[in-house]
């Protein structure tokens, strides 16, 4: 039977570190991947995901199950992208330091689809829909990853927010109007 | 008893009092501090000794495979690959990194971790940027350390780049190798 | 079945319906309604063409050596805080009582004693003390950022060495 993540971080409290890997294992991919969509960049998500785990760490002993183990990694998560964006968009370079295609440091991963104009318009494709995203305020960009991405409900969504869940519904409609009309040249 | 008791405890204040600052680490205000300033002279950059790549290379096959059999197969694979990448770099190249390296193994892993952060950033700007920072850095490790210095602190210097970027050169130049 | 465009507060009914989230009985309600009303038929055919291209943007792997940097920072905060200050927190964490107290002191007494022994060993010379996997690992790490950084090819491909 799977462990409660909580029992889990209470055990890593305990001095137990394997339960740390097994959490690491668990959520590292969720974080990540919501990390990088938030600040597209895989190097920085990954930096900034080795934060969120690194806090998480610190905390261990004066850790207390009161709220989902999830909404808290995810409300790290969140402050620490959100910074990182302030910061970002305080830099005195001209040049912006997100990805121009896909991924700096990725290791390319080889397509399986036949020709280089069929990848050119999937890259392009997907950089719309990049783009629509980049282009929503930080908080309803953050609902639509969490809704969509990490298929989390509204009251999970509105904790690690700080709203209420009306609100969090709220957010997710405006946001998904948005890249509706944004994207519906696309088909 | 209550007098046995108390021994220890008066002892334990006394090492308390004792180890507390031998124990504490200030941590300096900058990583680098002081090591952009060439040595004195005689006194070396790098570590002495050879280096873990060095050792790698002068080992039999089988004892390099005992190494690498340590870690688990994807891993293994992945350091396989790496190394013989690296042993099927040009001599040049190689002697290159191996300088370079000279001087990062140097550092303390504080320092270390706060170069590789650095790098990890330089890595994350534009190609265009990048190339002219590699530029400057070139430029910087070529000059004798006052003129460096002078440099570093010209208003020119300091309006041409941003605070990061100015540290990443500071580091770059640091562990480029002089001509 | 209200319309839940026209209705006030009731617009994430359409949401849960197209992320199927909700209820069998309320998502067959739901599909019922939508056949009977052009408005919520279209809002969720344009929402599903946006969810179907919002699912091809995939997030890439993860980084294989994720976990042993981490560990690696973590070994390093370690390393940093002093011998002290890690029992000192980890005391503080828990309630004492007395009995506990009488042990931790034994313990704070040995550890003392082993902190101001003067060392036995000798010095490792450097280049050689042991060698393993990781710090061989770590070595061709940093080496291979080394060369990502100071190579003139703006290679993308963080494996390429």
């Amino acid at each position: 039977m799977l462990e409660l993540d909580a029992d889990l971080m209470l055990r890593v409290k305990a001095g137990d570190s394997a339960s740390f890997g097994q959490l690491l294992a668990r959520h590292r991919g969720p974080v990540i991947h919501f990390l990088y969509r938030m600040v597209q960049n895989s190097a920085v998500a990954e930096e900034l995901a080795q934060d969120v785990f690194l806090r998480v760490y610190r905390a261990r002993e004066s850790y207390v199950p009161s709220a989902k183990f999830t909404t808290w990694l995810f409300r790290i998560a969140m402050h620490l992208a959100l910074n990182n964006l302030r910061d970002r968009r305080g830099e005195r370079s001209g040049e912006s330091l997100d990805e121009e295609t896909g991924d700096g440091l990725q290791i390319q991963v080889a397509d399986s689809r036949p020709s280089a104009e069929q990848r050119m318009v999937d890259q392009a494709r997907r950089a719309e829909v990049r783009g629509a995203i980049q282009a929503l305020p930080d908080k309803q960009r953050a609902a639509v990853l969490m809704h969509k991405y990490e298929e989390m409900g509204y009251a999970q969504i509105a904790q690690v927010l700080g709203c209420s869940e009306s609100a969090v519904k709220s957010l997710l409609f405006r946001a998904y109007e948005t890249l509706r009309a944004r994207l519906a040249h696309m088909g | 008893m209550r007098l046995v008791c108390s021994i220890p405890a008066l002892l334990v204040v006394f090492g308390l009092l004792v180890a507390a600052p031998l124990g504490a680490q200030q941590p300096p205000a900058d990583e680098f501090e002081g090591l952009d300033a060439p040595p004195p002279p005689g006194a070396p950059r790098a570590l002495a000794g050879p280096t873990i790549l060095d050792r790698l290379e002068r080992m039999r096959p089988e004892e390099r495979q005992r190494l690498f059999d340590q870690l688990p197969p994807e891993r293994r694979k992945r350091l396989e690959e790496r190394f013989a990448a690296y042993e099927a770099l040009p001599q040049a190249e190689k002697d290159r990194l191996r300088r370079q390296y000279d001087t990062f193994r140097a550092l303390t892993p504080e320092q270390k971790q706060a170069a590789r952060r650095l790098f990890l950033r330089f890595l994350q700007l534009p190609p265009g940027r990048r190339q002219v920072l590699r530029q400057e850095a070139h430029r910087l490790s070529e000059m004798p350390w006052p003129r460096r210095q002078a440099r570093m602190a010209s208003p020119d210097f300091q309006s041409r780049y941003t605070p990061e970027e100015r540290q990443i050169l500071r580091v770059l130049a640091m562990i480029t190798p002089n001509p | 079945m209200e319309c839940p465009i026209q209705a006030r507060g009731k617009k994430d009914l359409l949401l849960d319906y197209c992320a199927h989230t909700l209820g069998a009985g309320p998502a067959a309600q739901m599909e019922a309604h939508i056949a009977v009303c052009p408005e919520c038929k279209a809002w969720t055919e344009a929402h599903m063409r946006t969810w179907t291209l919002l699912d091809e943007w995939e997030a890439p792997p993860v980084s294989p050596d994720f976990d042993r940097r981490l560990r690696e920072r973590i070994a390093m905060e370690r390393e940093q805080t002093p011998w002290w200050k890690a029992i000192w927190q980890s005391v503080a964490a828990r309630p004492l009582k007395p009995a506990l107290s009488m042990a931790l002191v034994a313990l704070l007494l040995l550890a003392g004693l082993l902190f101001v022994r003067p060392r036995s060993t000798p010095p490792v010379r450097p280049g050689h003390e042991a060698i393993d996997a990781e710090r061989v690992e770590k070595a061709l790490d940093d080496v291979d950022m080394l060369r990502q950084v100071g190579s003139a090819e703006d290679t993308k491909d963080a494996g390429a060495m």
